[in-house]
């Protein structure tokens, strides 16, 4: 739940509009089932994204239930906490999200003038969060399907390797969770689409070089379940090596060995590795000690073998599992 | 009071590393301090190191400015998510809103008890949690009545260039000498204690030691408090003046050389003032005159502005006076 009108200002979003614009954009009505009340452009980016009206539809199925945040402390708690709200939310199965759609209006209510300005200048000195519930969605559903009703955790008495096994499945969940992200927020190439994947993502693709990269040379060239595979494998790999800024050569290589395009291996694993090395090397150890891991994540990460991780049946089973779900019949050409 | 004003601990001063848990009992310190805000993160901490912050509140006060901590839910998410503009919105309504940030360590301790001994900065800095920025808030309110009264001067299509230059400069003073007092009311101790309170009280904070030198010794010690806080206040208007250099030009390095004998002084409070956020200065500023109605090429009309005469001109004298008697007089000794 970062700011996320700033990615305005990324490349591939040089999304020219005024202010006034882009309320139009986000008064439109969209026909789509189980949108979020007060969450911005969350029915344009069901409308557009099959896989997130997908991962909605299966969050809601499996008891999961979304609350717009109204309680002050409440309130303060996801303000404030960073990377911790994740088990918060799932221990009272529920995605917590902030009020966000109104946020430029009434801003515009004080200050009609803004109307006319460009939404790039405006836009980037207020902080809207993005609400990524598409994000949290899948962490839901993939820890109630791996994990049961409650998370595992850490004690002392744990060996090195049971300690290991506990966080090499937490990584290959948040891998397949950020796979099936990005994924989803492939939508047409229209600002209204792209505005609302950037809105509903943590990590949304970059037009136009992620697209061609994962449509034309992956989906296109090998088909969606290899693309599928090889952007999960980038993302094991960067959650893997979370210290390393550039893909490993030798995961290139592998990967290579397995896929035989290396020029599309080496663009996923470019998409993949721009996950923040400061995330990968600290919120993750973090997150892993706020669940009782009271040792040095770096000794125990390296025990975290890349062939024991990418060949282990969970890592299968969690695979099948994602792809069977939301991307066999919405990911394709 | 913004998510991009996250309190920042990474110029912690260190001594030895410290744990969460250490952190909490810092902050669940008792100060005897009169007018402490409840809620805000280590208020009394800040009021009690610092004389300038302590008397800004005073002044505040007595003006008759009021204080409110952010409970409505609608209100909450304007002020969260409304970025630089809830200035003029507080100002209309003369009082700064702040949001209860004073446990959000402690709440998350009580969902995740293991991080009581994880380290401190690695837990704070992935958090979000704002800090109140009440002295620089406060410090607007106070100039704002003073020199602009009750409500804040819209632009008006019908000003000539003369009154727009002085419609913009009225706001720029203002904000050199916001940064000012509040650069130098971050002169605290360097104690754990006080670089927690004034990281989480200040926009800008003075880093130290080398900051603190160069205001403490090579300033107020060599040339006087009032030269001191006037090159710096001249300084930040002169680097608002010229929004896109990041070091001080050298013209404007001559005008200030000629005014200050001092030449190490010079170069070091320009060389502090110019660090002033380009962003801000380019983006952020412009911005805020829309909101008060301007539309035009905000640069432009900087440009066409006479830098050296404005710096010398008694509309800037006055907001450095006032704020000089008011807060910096009495307390900006060595």
């Amino acid at each position: 739940m970062k700011p996320a009108v700033s990615k305005f200002m990324q490349p591939g979003h040089d999304l020219a509009m005024t202010v006034g614009e882009y309320l139009d954009m986000v008064q439109m009505q969209m026909n789509v089932s189980n949108t979020l009340p007060g969450n911005l452009l969350d029915a344009h980016f069901l409308y557009y994204s099959p896989i997130a009206k997908k991962i909605r539809e299966t969050v809601l199925k499996e008891g999961f239930q979304f609350k717009q945040l109204r309680d002050p402390d409440e309130m303060n708690f996801f303000w404030m906490s960073g990377v911790f709200v994740l088990n918060y939310m799932y221990e009272r199965r529920t995605i917590f999200y902030h009020k966000n759609d109104e946020a430029m209006a009434n801003l515009v209510r004080l200050y009609p003038q803004f109307r006319n300005s460009p939404m790039q200048t405006v836009g980037v000195v207020m902080d809207i969060p993005g609400n990524k519930t598409v994000h949290e969605g899948l962490h839901m559903l993939n820890f109630k399907k791996f994990f049961g009703e409650k998370l595992p955790g850490f004690t002392s008495d744990q060996t090195l390797q049971q300690q290991g096994e506990t966080m090499m499945k937490y990584l290959v969940i948040e891998s397949v969770v950020l796979t099936v992200e990005f994924l989803s927020s492939l939508v047409p190439n229209i600002p209204v689409s792209r505005i609302a994947a950037m809105m509903g993502c943590n990590h949304a693709a970059h037009y136009p070089e992620d697209f061609s990269t994962l449509l034309g040379l992956g989906a296109k060239s090998h088909g969606a379940h290899v693309t599928f595979e090889i952007l999960f494998y980038s993302y094991l790999g960067a959650n893997l090596y979370p210290n390393e800024e550039r893909p490993p050569q030798a995961l290139f290589e592998k990967l290579v060995a397995q896929y035989r395009d290396a020029e599309l291996v080496r663009k996923v694993l470019e998409i993949a590795f721009r996950l923040s090395v400061r995330f990968r090397a600290t919120s993750n150890p973090l997150y892993f000690a706020s669940m009782g891991f009271e040792g040095d994540y770096n000794s125990v990460a390296s025990t975290l073998d890349w062939d024991w991780v990418a060949g282990h049946e969970l890592t299968r089973e969690v695979m099948r599992y994602n792809y069977d779900e939301f991307l066999k019949d919405t990911f394709f050409v | 009071m913004s998510k991009k004003n996250a309190v920042n601990y990474s110029n912690v001063t260190s001594e030895t590393p410290m744990t969460v848990g250490d952190y909490t009992e810092i902050v669940q310190m008792k100060f005897n301090v009169p007018n402490v805000l409840e809620g805000n993160l280590m208020d009394a901490h800040f009021l009690h190191y610092s004389p300038m912050a302590r008397k800004v509140r005073e002044v505040f006060l007595q003006e008759g400015f009021r204080f409110e901590i952010l409970s409505d839910p609608a209100q909450m998410n304007y002020f969260w998510m409304g970025g630089l503009f809830t200035l003029v919105y507080m100002y209309d309504r003369q009082t700064v809103y702040y949001h209860r940030n004073s446990d959000a360590v402690e709440k998350l301790l009580q969902e995740f008890p293991h991080l009581r001994s994880s380290p401190l900065e690695l837990v704070v800095n992935n958090m979000e949690t704002p800090g109140n920025k009440i002295l620089h808030e406060s410090l607007h309110f106070i100039n704002f009545k003073e020199f602009l009264g009750a409500r804040l001067a819209r632009y008006r299509a019908d000003m000539t260039a003369s009154e727009l230059q002085s419609w913009i400069l009225d706001y720029l003073a203002i904000e050199s000498v916001v940064l000012t007092v509040e650069f130098l009311a971050s002169i605290v101790p360097p104690s754990q204690i006080g670089t927690f309170a004034r990281i989480s009280s200040c926009n800008f904070v003075a880093h130290y030691p080398e900051d603190y030198e160069t205001v403490l010794a090579f300033g107020v010690k060599k040339n006087g408090a009032r030269m001191t806080a006037e090159l710096m206040y001249l300084g930040y208007l002169a680097a608002n003046l010229h929004p896109t250099a990041k070091e001080c030009p050298p013209d404007v390095l001559e005008f200030f050389l000629d005014r200050c004998a001092d030449a190490e002084l010079v170069r070091r409070i320009t060389t502090r003032t110019f660090q002033l956020n380009v962003n801000f200065r380019t983006v952020a500023n412009p911005v805020h005159f829309l909101s008060l109605g301007f539309e035009g090429d905000y640069l432009k009309v900087l440009a066409e502005m006479d830098w050296k005469t404005v710096l010398m001109s008694p509309q800037v004298y006055r907001v450095f006076e006032f704020n000089f008697d008011l807060f910096l007089k009495e307390t900006l000794v060595v």
